[in-house]
């Protein structure tokens, strides 16, 4: 009973905080608003057709005229080069057959395939009719992308992480060194593992009120169903902010550093480890996985972002309960050494 | 001096997340940086996984192929649901399943391969035209001469035509000046967070009541105070640009040519005097910490997405382009977007950071007086 109403207190106290639900709500319903405005279009952009300029003298002119994404018309050479100066068109095929592009690319890089195919068939030495132009070699499976929604399941993640916040300040609060309630408390017989419990359970709730905050918002806002797997997708979160209280409680543990100081340390490394996972984009997670992949193997956010996407848009679990166990894991070691740096503080041993 | 000594003595305690952010800022700036030292074309390399179900002689001349211009990494093992993950998380622009009966396929005319990837996406197209090409060449030489000459084939396809750059300048110059503008983004973020966060803590200790208090009672004058206050934040703000400019510098030593070096640090300069003007604001309203370091978040963020700085404008909506127009990071890479502007044509940019700069030193003086009132 004493324990709850603890919880209870503590739960209130945090709430009258408007500094605090300011940043465990506004602030991640305000952030997710943002990228759902600026992201909105990302991954719909289409290929359009690429304009092309050929020389009067190019024999196979005709066939570019065929390629349903290439538009191509005749021009000089002076006036491809102005052209091209202006990025009106990607490319001028020269009499010889040859190209001028302005820059390397996609467009040109396709367009310079397909001049190679016009001028590569004439190498093979293979007579016309041999040429099977109607079959389908490519059965073409269409993956519809949408990189934004890493960014939200980022997002997310990283707002599980913010229990780090609560448990670090917890941690703080009760060091005598560092705060007056932690002289007080290392004076008084005040059970120490109670006060622990009652405010690790109440940052659970305000980080599990925060994420469910966070998921409503998109649930409502976002026109595509990201939450297809909702208790796997519970579960995972739980876990992070499960995480999230015991790396706080090893911030919390730092000695000699005051609490405002201290706090910019939890911001910094979460804002870090989301944007290693995806946050800014699928840029830099893509280059890191294929650079150096054992950072996103090290970071728990990673874990946590690629589960929710896993278990919501692919109806994978894999490495699901591999992500669960690290989480708990680094719980259990912040633990451990928070226990062990906490004893023999109590007043009768000081 | 004794205001001065103590917050340059109390930003001193912020350097254990100074250097590894920025350590960690330049590791990421120096990854993500890719040279072009010639000014020739290059075609655009591809990542691609493929599939190899046949393990025929025609298979490997495809994944051969391939490989020639793009990075292929080829498996024997089918994980449907691994190969669509990579695609949709956009870690590579297509797999390639090269089915069992590959050959028969090929001479029948067949699909004989199944190609995973975003069809919207250039990328895609790229990779099923050389597909086509390669598959479409093997065909007719099976049905010509009734079997496959692969050594025939791999002649052809390497029989290339030449492609030139228009202009001899722009090839490898822009790949430079896009490396630089992009660390140039990035730094302008780091800037932001690092200022709002370690000016913005550091503040709201030295506006609690009772610090005040004592400096109300203090012989120091408020205007010394304030003077010492600013001076003290500026030097360590100027630090800070020098890092990130030195970085510049350093990082990309040799491929400055065309880039508008003076521009940039200028642009430096003033979204620093803009972050601290901000942050001057924000401390005269809070002295919470949590207030404090959600809005640096928030802002920094907020603004670094509207104004372009993590996802390219082009991306966005219209109304998206239209808010980002307003925003002073916007502004700021407005200060070299284009790599050969006039000073002229980029005074309208400098002119609404400085605007914006003055409006929040306003605000910020009005709030502070209100709060010293109170004080008293």
């Amino acid at each position: 009973m004493n324990l709850l109403r603890l919880t209870k207190y503590l739960l209130m106290i945090n709430f009258k905080d408007f500094g605090f639900l300011f940043w465990t709500v506004f602030y991640p319903i305000a952030l997710i608003a943002i990228f759902m405005a600026t992201t909105s279009n990302i991954g719909h952009e289409s290929l359009s057709d690429i304009e092309v300029a050929v020389d009067k003298n190019y024999e196979y002119g005709m066939i570019l005229d065929q390629i349903d994404f290439i538009k191509s018309e005749e021009m000089t050479e002076d006036a491809a080069k102005n052209a091209l100066a202006n990025e009106e068109i990607v490319g001028f095929v020269t009499s010889d057959g040859n190209l001028i592009v302005e820059n390397s690319g996609f467009d040109s890089s396709i367009l310079e395939s397909v001049i190679n195919q016009i001028h590569q068939t004439s190498l093979l030495g293979i007579s016309p009719e041999s040429f099977n132009y109607d079959a389908n070699f490519i059965k073409s499976t269409d993956m519809d992308i949408a990189p934004q929604v890493v960014m939200y399941y980022s997002t997310l993640a990283m707002i599980s992480f913010y229990t780090i916040f609560t448990s670090m300040e917890l941690i703080t609060s009760m060091r005598p060194n560092l705060s007056l309630m932690g002289s007080r408390f290392s004076a008084s017989p005040f059970k120490k593992s109670s006060y622990i419990i009652a405010s690790s359970i109440a940052s659970l709730f305000l980080g599990l009120l925060t994420c469910g905050l966070v998921i409503g918002f998109l649930m409502i806002f976002y026109q595509d169903d990201l939450f297809s797997n909702f208790p796997a997708t519970f579960l995972i979160i739980l876990a992070g902010n499960i995480a999230g209280l015991g790396l706080g409680f090893i911030i919390g543990l730092i000695p000699n550093i005051n609490i405002n100081v201290k706090s910019v340390v939890p911001v910094v490394f979460i804002v870090g480890l989301a944007f290693l996972s995806g946050l800014m984009g699928p840029g830099l997670r893509t280059v890191l996985n294929q650079k150096l992949p054992i950072i996103n193997e090290l970071n728990p956010l990673a874990h946590v972002t690629d589960v929710i996407y896993r278990v919501n848009l692919m109806d994978s679990f894999e490495g699901y309960w591999t992500a669960v166990f690290y989480l708990i894991g680094i719980t259990l070691v912040s633990c451990i050494i928070t226990l062990v740096a906490l004893r023999r503080k109590q007043y009768d041993s000081l | 001096m004794i205001v001065f000594k103590i917050i340059l003595l109390h930003f001193w305690k912020f350097k254990w997340f100074i250097i590894p952010l920025a350590l960690t800022f330049f590791f990421i700036a120096a990854m993500f940086s890719s040279f072009s030292d010639t000014d020739s074309f290059a075609t655009q390399e591809l990542n691609v996984t493929v599939v190899d179900q046949s393990q025929s002689e025609a298979s490997n001349a495809l994944i051969d192929y391939l490989a020639k211009t793009h990075n292929v990494e080829t498996t024997d093992e089918f994980n449907r649901k691994e190969l669509e993950e990579a695609v949709f998380l956009a870690e590579i622009h297509g797999a390639i399943i090269l089915d069992q009966n590959f050959e028969e396929n090929l001479a029948t005319g067949e699909p004989a391969v199944e190609v995973i990837g975003d069809q919207r996406a250039a990328a895609n197209t790229q990779l099923e035209t050389e597909l086509s090409k390669f598959l479409m060449f093997a065909n007719a030489q099976i049905n010509d001469s009734g079997s496959l000459d692969i050594s025939k084939l791999d002649s052809a396809l390497t029989d290339t035509i030449e492609v030139d750059i228009n202009s001899d300048e722009t090839s490898g110059n822009e790949a430079d000046y896009n490396n630089v503008a992009a660390y140039s983004n990035f730094a302008a973020y780091w800037l932001m967070l690092f200022l709002m966060l370690s000016v913005g803590n550091l503040m709201s200790e030295y506006n609690q009541s009772e610090i005040q208090k004592r400096i109300t009672v203090s012989p120091l004058s408020s205007t010394s105070n304030a003077i010492q206050v600013f001076t003290s934040q500026f030097i360590v703000s100027f630090l800070a640009v020098l890092i990130m400019f030195s970085g510049i510098l350093v990082l990309y030593h040799g491929h400055l040519e065309n880039v508008p070096l003076t521009r940039i640090f200028l642009a430096m300069i003033l979204i620093t005097v803009f972050t601290l003007a901000m942050q001057f604001a924000i401390n005269a309203l809070t002295t919470n910490r949590f207030m404090v370091n959600g809005l640096a978040n928030l802002i920094t963020l907020g603004m670094a997405f509207l104004s372009g700085i993590f996802i390219p404008l082009e991306l966005f909506g219209d109304t998206a382009q239209k808010i980002a127009e307003f925003l002073p990071l916007y502004h700021y890479t407005e200060l070299y977007r284009v790599p050969n502007t006039s000073w002229s044509e980029v005074i309208p940019s400098i002119i609404i950071l400085l605007l914006y700069t003055v409006a929040f030193m306003i605000i910020g003086i009005i709030f502070n007086n209100q709060r010293k009132s109170k004080q008293s």
